[in-house]
């Protein structure tokens, strides 16, 4: 008697469970076709290709990675169901045995070695590549689910890796068969490729075999070019789109304000200013701190974010992030008498003359140099403006062909690690194109890397960024809010804020409440 | 007329190569490197430098010229740099949709403009006052300024036909007619005010020359003298202003199809000059090149043919 008491209780509380299980996920609705109004047409759809973010977010509704981020940043299992470490430089990875590509292909080891060996090859271009060509030692096929990867050395920041959309599992059958990763897509994830009509459509159905269990909701997205910020706002209020990327923030108020459409942000983004210390004033970080301390950040937050943007004291890590402290986070402030101290100290009493250049194809980059150039008035330094066009900036700042530049960076994923891609002297997109070098910068990034506690490693991140702020090879602006755009109907879309190049799937638990 | 005929497309054939080759040269030598954009944050030297070799960049300037004068002769334009997708089947898909908005624009501008100017130079002078006042609006009106009026009040204020978007006959035809009617009443009124105040122009001219006064006197009445003499006299000046008021359009469509998200041939074109995609770049300019050429040669000689005195030799 008193066991089936027990038995009872047990199974009435799994009901309950259950049921609560499922009230939790919102009452999600199964069906319809989400029609989203993107920024961009594509200009490519190969994963392992860094191609901006909106492109990006087009990439995550068809691939998968070996692992996946939840909203905190932690690292989740994906097309990997488990992993273990026998040493400090070996993991082996399980795949999961559901996980098929969109054609019924099951995933293999072998999917994920050619995967790995393609974003390893020079000839593809792949954003990791140097991350994994200077990572990874050897990958090795056990079983056909089993896969082995050595690394050169331990490394605590590896991982994160795995979880970027760049690491993208594709299919090795398919891709030597002829397909053309670049303009067709393969993958795992939760909308399988249909077609692609440049500039017209691109097309999404429901994958039928995703592993992740009740998911996706949709029936299919379809994604539709409008380039134009305020052609793609109308879309959006006519009703012809129910969901956008990138709305303008003069009218994030606008839309706002009406109770049919919502805005998901997230502050992941900053404006920042790149410096060259071969352009001899900059070559002393007292200049570049009184630079960052000369800037009003409120100023550009209000004028060119219409006040969707966050001034900023610290680094890229945000506010709560496990590497950062608050000390970090109020670093700096707006000080102009303190910026003209350092100046003096610097040997720059009476200023200086100085090109800053930023893009004229992007407004909010123009206008943040416009906002720059009159601050730095007020501290003596002259500066001239050199608007080039996107195509010239890109280069210019990959040959490191400037004085000063505005730009636009953030976390790509939530390891600080991140870091490395900006100010490593050797790797760093930022610092090896102008030859900044800081050996302690340099020792601490490797040092972050190298150590696997967790604890240890936030003390290293601490005195990373505090270096980083004080020798201030990039000045951090304004964080930008990131804003999606939708009919408030459209639920479930994940805004991640700690990694715009990080796997969350965002789209995996969208849903329409018709 | 044949042999000016045939001297005029091997004129046109000489133009065509020289706007190639100085577009080819223009773009090798403005600054941009496409191996940079598609590396982006991840360029470096080495990486830059095997993307080159891959996609062919590394090759001497005379060497591309001579692999993509070959290529065209083949009408093969290549392919994009990003996509690897060929230039080709893209290249007809966005001249249609933009022809489409060209000639129906035209032929509407045509059908309205004409008739009113006619109108106003044959009617009295209230008519004539009210027609000459709407077309100078019409002539103050174009895309830039009428579109994004347009594209709100019909679109979004009142919801008539969609905002911007395009649908292929194909897939649905009340649907590609619905997203093509504000993109051409863009271009159209704008157009319009020149047809009528072109056409009201010819037309007074004409009806004060001896031949339209010979002609009264001998009997007829006034709308046989505009329609059997006046009209076709005054027709030539207008057809040519329609001849090139075509060319003009393909080349400008710009600001249209981006207000209305149509995806033709100034919005390929203008995506791959931000990104440097060279092959597309050539191929679009060759192409409008193409067409711009031989539609000056077709109305040249239309006007022959609709002019008896005029004689090509």
């Amino acid at each position: 008697m008193k066991t089936r008491i027990i038995r009872f209780t047990l199974i009435f509380l799994l009901v309950i469970a259950c049921v609560a299980g499922y009230a939790s996920a919102e009452n999600a609705k199964y069906g319809d076709v989400l029609k989203v109004g993107l920024s961009t047409d594509p200009i490519d759809l190969n994963p392992y290709i860094q191609s901006g973010g909106s492109t990006e977010r087009v990439k995550t509704l068809a691939y998968n990675s070996l692992l996946m981020y939840d909203m905190q940043g932690n690292l989740l299992p994906a097309l990997a169901e488990s992993w273990e470490m026998p040493d400090k430089k070996t993991y082996i990875f399980h795949i999961r045995k559901d996980a098929k590509f969109h054609n019924g292909q099951p995933v293999t080891a072998e999917d994920v070695r050619f995967s790995i060996d393609s974003i390893m090859d020079i000839r593809t271009g792949a954003f990791l590549y140097t991350n994994f060509t200077s990572s990874i030692e050897k990958v090795t096929v056990i079983n056909d689910k089993t896969i082995k990867i050595v690394l050169k050395s331990q490394n605590a920041s590896f991982l994160g890796l795995l979880g970027m959309l760049h690491a993208s599992i594709v299919s090795k059958n398919w891709v030597e068969a002829g397909h053309d990763l670049n303009n067709e897509m393969m993958g795992t994830g939760a909308f399988k490729f249909v077609k692609w009509d440049p500039g017209v459509k691109l097309t999404f159905v429901r994958n039928d075999n995703y592993w992740r269990e009740g998911l996706p909701y949709l029936d299919g997205i379809e994604l539709i070019p409008i380039k134009d910020e305020d052609v793609r706002t109308n879309a959006l209020i006519s009703g012809e789109v129910d969901f956008i990327d990138f709305p303008p923030w003069k009218v994030w108020n606008a839309i706002e304000s009406r109770p049919e459409l919502t805005i998901s942000k997230s502050a992941n983004f900053s404006m920042v200013l790149f410096f060259n210390p071969h352009f001899e004033p900059f070559a002393n970080p007292k200049v570049r701190q009184a630079i960052k301390y000369a800037i009003d950040d409120r100023v550009i937050a209000e004028l060119v974010f219409f006040g969707h943007a966050v001034p900023t004291g610290g680094g890229f890590l945000p506010p709560g992030h496990w590497a950062t402290t608050d000390a970090i986070q109020n670093f700096y402030t707006y000080d102009p008498d303190k910026a003209r101290n350092l100046l003096a100290e610097a040997g720059y009493p009476n200023g200086f003359k100085v090109k800053l250049m930023a893009t004229s194809t992007y407004g909010m980059h123009r206008m943040t140099a416009e906002v720059i150039q009159d601050q730095l008035k007020k501290i003596g330094i002259d500066v001239q403006l050199e608007l080039t066009e996107w195509g010239s900036t890109i280069e210019r700042r990959g040959k490191g062909q400037y004085d000063f530049m505005v730009y636009a960076a953030g976390l790509t994923r939530p390891d600080p690690d991140f870091y490395s891609g900006y100010i490593e002297s050797t790797a760093g997109f930022m610092a090896r194109p102008v030859g900044y070098k800081d050996e302690m910068t340099d020792k601490l990034l490797e040092l972050g890397r190298l150590t696997l506690d967790s604890e240890l490693r936030k003390k290293v991140y601490n005195i990373l960024e505090i270096r980083f702020l004080e020798q201030c090879p990039i000045a951090v602006l304004a964080r930008r809010e990131t804003g999606y755009a939708h009919k408030t109907k459209v639920k479930g879309f994940l805004n991640f804020a700690l990694g715009y190049m990080s796997c969350v799937e965002p789209f995996d638990g969208v849903w329409i409440d018709r | 007329m044949f042999p000016y005929a045939l001297r005029r497309i091997v004129l046109s054939i000489i133009t065509i190569l020289i706007i190639f080759t100085i577009v080819s040269l223009i773009i090798y030598i403005i600054p941009g490197d496409p191996a940079y954009i598609i590396l982006g944050d991840r360029a470096t030297p080495e990486t830059v430098a095997a993307l080159r070799t891959s996609l062919g960049l590394n090759r001497p300037f005379f060497i591309q010229y001579y692999d993509r004068l070959k290529g065209v002769m083949r009408l093969d334009f290549g392919k994009s740099l990003y996509d690897n997708r060929p230039i080709g089947p893209e290249l007809v898909n966005r001249l249609g949709r933009t022809f489409e908005l060209i000639i129906t624009a035209m032929i509407l501008s045509s059908l309205v403009g004409i008739p009113l100017g006619i109108w106003a130079a044959s009617s009295t002078k209230f008519t004539d006052l009210l027609i000459s006042t709407f077309s100078i609006i019409g002539l103050s009106l174009p895309s830039i300024v009428i579109g994004p009026i347009i594209a709100f009040l019909m679109g979004v204020k009142w919801k008539i036909f969609p905002s911007s978007g395009f649908i292929s006959i194909e897939t649905n035809l009340s649907g590609h007619l619905a997203f093509l009617v504000m993109p051409v009443l863009s271009l159209a009124i704008f157009t319009i005010g020149i047809i009528t105040r072109m056409t009201r122009s010819c037309v007074l001219d004409n009806i004060r020359k001896d031949y339209a006064r010979t002609a009264k006197a001998k009997g007829l009445t006034g709308a046989q003298v505009l329609f059997r003499h006046v009209l076709k006299n005054s027709m030539i000046p207008v057809f040519t202003l329609i001849g090139m008021r075509t060319g003009v359009m393909l080349a400008g469509t710009v600001i249209t199809e981006t207000l209305f998200n149509w995806p033709g041939l100034s919005t390929f074109l203008i995506d791959a000059a931000y990104r440097r995609d060279y092959p597309i770049i050539q191929a679009v300019v060759l192409t409008v090149a193409v067409v711009f050429v031989f539609l000056n040669l077709l109305v040249d000689l239309l006007v022959g043919v609709l002019d008896p005195r005029i004689k090509y030799n």
